[in-house]
């Protein structure tokens, strides 16, 4: 058997300096997940406060 | 982790700068860790760089061949989100990455992970990005791998750290050349994994009973009976101590004990590195520490949690490296059979195995608890078996159906994505056979059979549909038969691929072969008829490979059951 160089070599890109045509979408994307998951850090820290503070 | 050199004649290598995407938990961040360090170990000259979550960045910082640490935006109130990303992308785009890799694994942070590996600018690109309907892609057959069969419920024996580590080896083997020449068999696991910095440490461990042997117990994961356990072993071995370590404080009572350190809750990741780098054993359940114990390699206890005892699915991201020792309970957690079993090995170089385990757990009164658990060790196995970390059952229990199918998956891998086999006949040499083993394979090599001739099947479709795509002079512009023509071998794929999942509700096991074929198909690239069929062709091939594997082993296999002529005795004259 041989390995499979074609799937194996990734995704060669022949010009790394252009943009994905939504670039500003997917910053919007990006930023968006960035938010929810800081909100849901400070939910579940607020949570274990909470249980803390009720368990003592 | 062992990384044997390649003997082979210096060759001259690109120099690279990678991008290592790393957003996900703090036990993904220790695992990429331990890749990143063989990878730069066999290739000194690439320079690394990761991007990692702001609350997990600590660890990464104590690294010192890492060439640069890129920590996510934080937002600040009143500040506009989508700005500070922006600026953001550009400030880490600033370097140029030949190669970037996402290595992102849990749900949670993946599609984070996957817009900002499609964000970010690279020659050349593997793991999972974002498409242009928002929908997931990846960009290399590991990352559809993962896809396909790590994400999913399917068990397969390639530890995460081994495909990762695989994936970027054989990316720069491909596109830079042979490793390092010099970089001789090391292990890449140390307790100096991590900088020093003594600043940090803790007054309370420096001033530890130094004639005590510490272990480390993550009290959280090992729950409430834990407390029973530790009672155990301060009981029975007077030279012993137990360092408590986890975020969440443990309110056992541990203040009457001057053998116990409780640091739960409280302690600074330099100062956790500090206190686990001198201790002998850490006993814990499934979380990060056990990927940090793995790191500065401290042996562990790993206990699963009994949900999960049906499941080989722990074996992906378990503890790496030799000799550490992981327990599955059937119901619950018992602590007297944890404390049974880790006497066992810690006192090993004393007893020098002279008596096996089950002996041991009767000598303790627990010869009846010893089947409602299974103990797997640990080992990195050597390169002609596949190379990358294994656990095997201590207990030599008969192999079944589902666990013969286990380690069928990672042979499948191994050829499909490194052209390489273990010798079958040794292989099937350790398969312990017993009929209801037999039975099974019997039973599911028909359902092997009638999938291949599907694969064969599709294949001959697929060829069909290149050929009269190709026939075609523009695709915009072509005569209703040949449009009839392709969607009738349109229509006959559908239905193979619809028969291939009735093949899996015959024979479950199988499945992995649907979910592969379908993240091929996913996956594919082509922009016209003849494009995606070809890459059709190549889906099919490859499960027919991956199907011809399995006839082979359970060729070989059902061969061991077989009687065997018994060799005609020599008789010898006794002369009187």
């Amino acid at each position: 058997m041989t390995a499979d160089i074609h799937l194996l070599q990734g995704k060669i890109v022949t010009d790394p300096e252009q943009r994905p045509k939504n670039v500003l979408k997917l910053i919007e994307e990006l930023a968006l997940e960035i938010l929810n998951e800081e909100e849901l850090a400070i939910a579940a820290s607020q949570t274990n406060k909470t249980s803390a503070e009720g368990s003592a | 982790m062992n990384v044997a050199s390649k003997p082979s004649e210096p060759t001259l290598r690109k120099k690279f700068s990678i991008l290592i995407i790393q957003l996900g938990g703090v036990d993904e961040v220790f695992r990429s860790l331990m890749a990143l360090k063989a990878i730069k170990h066999l290739y000194p000259e690439m320079s690394l760089h990761v991007i990692v979550r702001k609350d997990v960045s600590a660890p990464v910082k104590r690294i010192e061949w890492l060439s640069s640490v890129i920590e996510t935006p934080s937002f600040k109130e009143g500040e506009d989100p989508v700005k500070k990303v922006a600026v953001w992308i550009d400030q880490v785009i600033h370097e140029q990455y030949d190669i970037l890799t996402n290595w992102t694994q849990s749900n949670r942070y993946a599609r984070m992970a996957a817009i900002t590996a499609t964000l970010i600018p690279a020659i050349i690109k593997f793991g999972d990005y974002l498409r242009e309907d928002l929908s997931f892609g990846s960009y290399d057959a590991w990352s559809m791998y993962r896809q396909a069969w790590m994400r999913t419920p399917i068990e397969q024996d390639i530890h995460v750290i081994d495909v990762i580590t695989t994936q970027l080896l054989t990316a720069l083997q491909i596109h830079a050349g042979d490793p390092h020449p010099d970089a001789s068999s090391l292990a890449v696991t140390s307790k100096y994994f991590f900088k020093v910095v003594p600043e940090n440490h803790s007054s309370t461990w420096l001033a530890r009973p130094k004639n005590l042997k510490w272990i480390a117990v993550h009290s959280r994961s090992v729950g409430e009976r834990g407390s029973e356990l530790v009672a155990m072993i301060l009981k029975r071995h007077p030279d012993a101590g137990i360092v408590m370590v986890g975020e969440t404080p443990c309110d056992w009572d541990t203040e009457s004990n001057p053998r116990i350190i409780n640091f739960t809750g409280n302690l600074h990741f330099d100062s956790l590195v500090q206190v686990l780098s001198q201790c002998v054993w850490m006993i814990s359940g499934p979380g990060a520490i056990v990927d940090l114990a793995s790191l500065i390699n401290l042996r562990v206890l790993y206990l699963n949690s009994p949900q999960d005892s049906h499941s080989l699915k722990w074996t992906e991201s378990g503890p790496y490296g030799n000799g550490h020792i992981a327990l599955t309970f059937g119901d619950s957690f018992l602590p007297g059979v944890t404390y049974a079993t880790w006497s066992y090995f810690f006192s090993e170089w004393f007893h020098k195995n002279s008596f096996d385990i089950k002996t041991h757990f009767s000598n303790l009164g627990f010869a009846d608890a010893i089947d409602q658990v299974q103990i797997y060790r640990s080992r990195i196995r050597p390169g002609n078996e596949g190379g990358g970390v294994c656990y095997e059952n201590i207990f030599a229990t008969p192999l079944n159906f589902e666990t013969w199918m286990f380690r069928m998956r990672g042979q499948m891998a191994r050829a499909w994505f490194c052209g390489w086999l273990p010798n079958v006949d040794l292989e099937i040499a350790k398969v312990k056979a017993n009929p209801e083993l037999m039975k099974r394979i019997r039973v599911a090599k028909d359902s092997v059979k009638v999938m291949s001739k599907l694969c064969l099947e599709g294949h001959a479709q697929a060829d069909q549909l290149r050929i009269t795509s190709d026939s075609i002079k523009t695709p915009h512009l072509m005569s209703i038969e040949d449009r009839d023509q392709i969607e009738e071998h349109g229509r006959k794929l559908l239905e193979i691929e619809a028969l291939m999942s009735r093949v899996v509700q015959v024979e479950p096991e199988l499945d992995c072969f649907v979910k592969w074929y379908q993240q091929m198909m996913h996956n594919a690239t082509g922009e016209t008829i003849g494009q995606m069929a070809k890459e059709t062709m190549h889906a099919f091939e490859l499960v027919n490979e991956g199907l011809d594997l399995i006839a082979i082993y359970a060729q070989k296999t059902l061969e061991l059951g077989k009687p065997k002529a018994v060799a005609q005795a020599k008789v010898i004259e006794i002369q009187k």
